[in-house]
């Protein structure tokens, strides 16, 4: 039995890939801000400063200086399909509760595959996540907890919190398809194996909204996008194609 | 491979929603079930959930106002008494389980309904959502082998109730004053504030208070409130929880149920 799988997987993974896919690109995304920068929030903490120090300060803009990069923004091609092939992201999506805070704060993840919460303190966190008006989950992760996982099956925006920390929170955004980024520090996300061909790509923020943009994507070249948020909300995306 | 076909019927009878069984009386989800339900429905319960099932009946507009619960919003999917995982559906047995016994202190039993119609009514509230469609609710096993009570049994149980933080909500002697929910910072879905129920008074748990219902609770959570399933931790465990519910009821000065 388990030689007929050996052999058939071998037939399989024999199929050459240019049979197996069309031709595919990346698209690398830079999303700004441009202005002023509200100072964060100081929130005193009442419960476990002795881990989650006496005060948090919430900032929900994280901007690079001196590019105006924005980190934690979820870029998604929209419109597009999932793959036929085997999808490559059904790995673990890893929520971990680390010093009283979320991390990722925001995470991009495709519709089933799990989400797996961690926790990394020593004191009690509830890793809450809603979706819309319905719980997803909400699983107390005490000292010690094993991780807990849990399978998303529906696209769209999950909210996390912590109801015993109540500065704590996050988000998860679900697509049907692997063709998203999150941005890092310097506000760069790479989106891989794209097909080529014209996308509408969009980016979503937490507190800054939505944009929308479109890219050109060469078979196995480079498309570039870059979104510019700014203050008074009325940002814009524009494209480069290389 | 005998021993494991005997585990597995024994896991079988202790699953958690199979307390209450009454399937005799229970009509098929049909069109038909469903209109005779919705006449019940809007003979008995529309005056607090609603015509629409969102919980703005004429009575239900009032209820809830400023501190939860508000009626259910029977369109979110979202319960909280179940036998099911967190975020999941209820069975239709644990529908049945509330619309049978009521939710102490806010929504009446209607053990006054024949069988047929309780399980009618419950085809109509279930249509309001579309979840139902699509996803299939299963129990979950109940934990582990009861534990008699006594004094080695009481003293796991509290020390779970520490190590599981139970008082960061619940208050150390369980009248719902620990010190986030005397901070004020615990609310339900919709945003309205929510108390830590007073483990003392049994009598009003809206989930029941025998050791399997409060076995239940600490499972499955209570969805769209604070309270968080402990089922990853519980499972597989053969007597912390139902160690955590006999202290649990030892915090009482109410006789037991
Ligand atoms: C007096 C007002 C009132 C009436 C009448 C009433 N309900 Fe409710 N019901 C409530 C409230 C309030 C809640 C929410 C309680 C909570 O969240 O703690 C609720 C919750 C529920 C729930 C959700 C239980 C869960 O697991 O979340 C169901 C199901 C339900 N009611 C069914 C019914 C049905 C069926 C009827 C009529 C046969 C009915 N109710 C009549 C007030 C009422
Ligand atoms: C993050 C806060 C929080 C934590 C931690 C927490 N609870 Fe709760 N618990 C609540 C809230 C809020 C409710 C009330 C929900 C409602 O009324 O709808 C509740 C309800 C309950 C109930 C159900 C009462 C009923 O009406 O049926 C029991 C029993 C309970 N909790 C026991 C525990 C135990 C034991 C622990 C620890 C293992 C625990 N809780 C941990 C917030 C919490
Ligand atoms: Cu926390």
């Amino acid at each position: 039995m388990l030689l007929v799988a050996l052999f058939l997987a071998l037939i399989i993974s024999n199929v050459p890939p240019a049979l197996a896919q069309t031709e595919q690109g990346v698209v690398t995304v830079q999303v700004l801000y441009h202005g002023t920068i509200p100072p964060p929030t100081g929130v005193i903490v009442t419960r476990n400063p002795e881990i989650c120090g006496t005060q948090v300060l919430l900032q929900s803009l994280t901007v690079h200086s001196p590019s105006g990069g924005l980190k934690d923004a979820v870029v998604t091609i929209d419109g597009i399909s999932a793959p036929e092939t085997a999808p490559a992201g059904m790995a673990p999506n890893v929520l971990s509760n680390s010093r009283c805070s979320f991390s990722p704060h925001v995470m991009s993840l495709q519709t089933g595959s799990p989400i797996e919460i961690h926790n990394q303190d020593p004191i009690m966190h509830n890793t809450h996540i809603n979706y819309e008006m319905r719980t997803f989950i909400n699983v107390a992760m005490v000292v010690n907890a094993r991780p807990v996982a849990k399978t998303v099956a529906k696209p769209g925006l999950y909210r996390v919190q912590c109801d015993v920390h109540k500065f704590m929170g996050g988000y998860v955004l679900a697509s049907t398809h692997p063709y998203f980024g999150v941005t890092d520090d310097h506000g760069n996300t790479r989106i891989l194996n794209v097909p080529a061909g014209h996308h509408d790509i969009s980016v979503w923020h937490e507190r800054l909204g939505q944009l929308q943009a479109h890219v050109s994507v060469p078979p196995n070249g480079e498309a570039t996008a870059t979104f510019e948020f700014r203050e008074d909300k009325t940002g814009h995306g524009r494209r480069m194609d290389r | 491979m005998r021993r494991h076909h005997l585990a597995s019927a024994v896991v079988l009878i202790l699953m958690l929603g199979a307390s209450s069984p009454a399937h005799a009386a229970k009509p098929d989800d049909n069109p038909a079930t469903q209109a005779q339900g919705k006449v019940i429905f809007d003979r008995t319960c529309l005056w607090c959930h609603g015509v629409t099932g969102t919980g703005d009946g004429p009575a239900g507009r009032f209820l809830g106002r400023y501190a939860a619960p508000r009626p259910r919003n029977f369109t979110t999917g979202s319960f909280k008494f179940r036998s099911t995982p967190s975020g999941d559906l209820p069975t239709d047995q644990d529908l049945f389980r509330t619309v049978t016994k009521g939710i102490p202190g806010y929504m009446p039993g209607f053990a006054s309904l024949t069988e047929t119609e309780r399980w009618q009514v419950i085809t109509y509230v279930k249509s309001f959502s579309p979840a139902f469609l699509v996803e299939t609710p299963v129990s979950l096993p109940l934990t582990g082998t009861a534990t008699p009570l006594g004094p080695e049994s009481l003293d796991r149980g509290r020390a779970l109730y520490e190590r599981f933080e139970c008082h960061t909500c619940h208050g150390v002697e369980g009248w719902g004053d620990g010190p986030v929910a005397q901070a004020g910072d615990l609310r339900d879905v919709s945003g309205l504030q929510i108390q830590a129920t007073d483990l003392t008074r049994p009598s009003s748990f809206k989930n029941g208070a025998t050791l399997q219902d409060l076995i239940r609770t600490l499972l499955t959570g209570l969805d769209g409130t604070p309270m968080p399933s402990y089922a990853s931790r519980l499972t597989g465990t053969d007597h912390d929880g139902w160690d955590l519910a006999h202290y649990i009821r030892s915090l009482s000065a109410e006789s037991a149920p």
